[in-house]
């Protein structure tokens, strides 16, 4: 029997650590009130960045190409066509008339308004890719 | 695309998992090739038949 050398949880577990961390120092930045100046930002962002990329690296050289398939397939028709439901609920959710904006911003007092409605959006586009992706892999079942 | 390879796997008692082992894929695709539902890139057809001594062809059949 031949060692498998399958493994991509690895990098995935990596990635959940990684922005763990990263959530965990922005809360604790949060909370004792310590604000980072845009240059230590700047290179936060850039350490964040290469750690991410690195990773996806990993994780791409470590899946096989029907998990590849997988990935192409739900980036190309879920995140990319969930981007216009994630429009639309952004247009509702700023409509004066529903008052969530308000709502939304009362819940996140530090998030600004532009911050806010592109994470709505990439947690759409995030949605719509684990639909498609579990789509993909159900129907090769 | 119609292919033999469940048989191929069942004549050497080996589960998917252990073929997927050898193949370096998931378990999950091997199910996959299996039931038809997914066509192996050329390169992993070659994996397939190397590693049953066998040419493509006798392995995977065209529909077309």
């Amino acid at each position: 029997m031949t060692k498998s050398t399958y493994r991509p949880a690895r990098p995935i577990l990596g990635l959940v650590l990684l922005f763990g961390v990263m959530f965990a120092l922005i809360g604790a930045q949060r909370m004792l009130g310590l604000a980072l100046p845009a240059g230590g930002r700047l290179v936060l962002a850039a350490v964040i960045l290469i750690a991410t990329s690195w990773l996806v690296r990993l994780y791409w050289r470590a899946i096989d190409e029907a998990a590849k398939d997988a990935q192409k397939t739900a980036w190309f028709w879920g995140a990319s066509l969930a981007a216009i439901p994630g429009v639309v609920l952004l247009e509702v959710l700023s409509a004066r008339r529903f008052g969530l904006s308000e709502h939304l911003q009362s819940l996140a007092p530090h998030m600004s308004q532009l911050v806010m409605g592109g994470l709505i959006i990439i947690l759409a586009q995030l949605a719509g890719f684990l639909l498609a992706w579990a789509i993909w892999w159900a129907g090769k079942r | 695309m119609k292919n033999r390879l469940k048989v191929l796997r069942a004549e050497r008692n080996w589960s998917q998992a252990d073929l997927a082992d050898r193949l370096q894929v998931s378990r999950q695709s091997v199910n996959a090739i299996e039931t038809g539902k997914y066509d192996p890139s050329l390169p992993l057809a070659f994996r397939i038949a190397r590693l049953f001594e066998l040419s493509i062809e006798e392995i995977f059949e065209d529909e077309g």
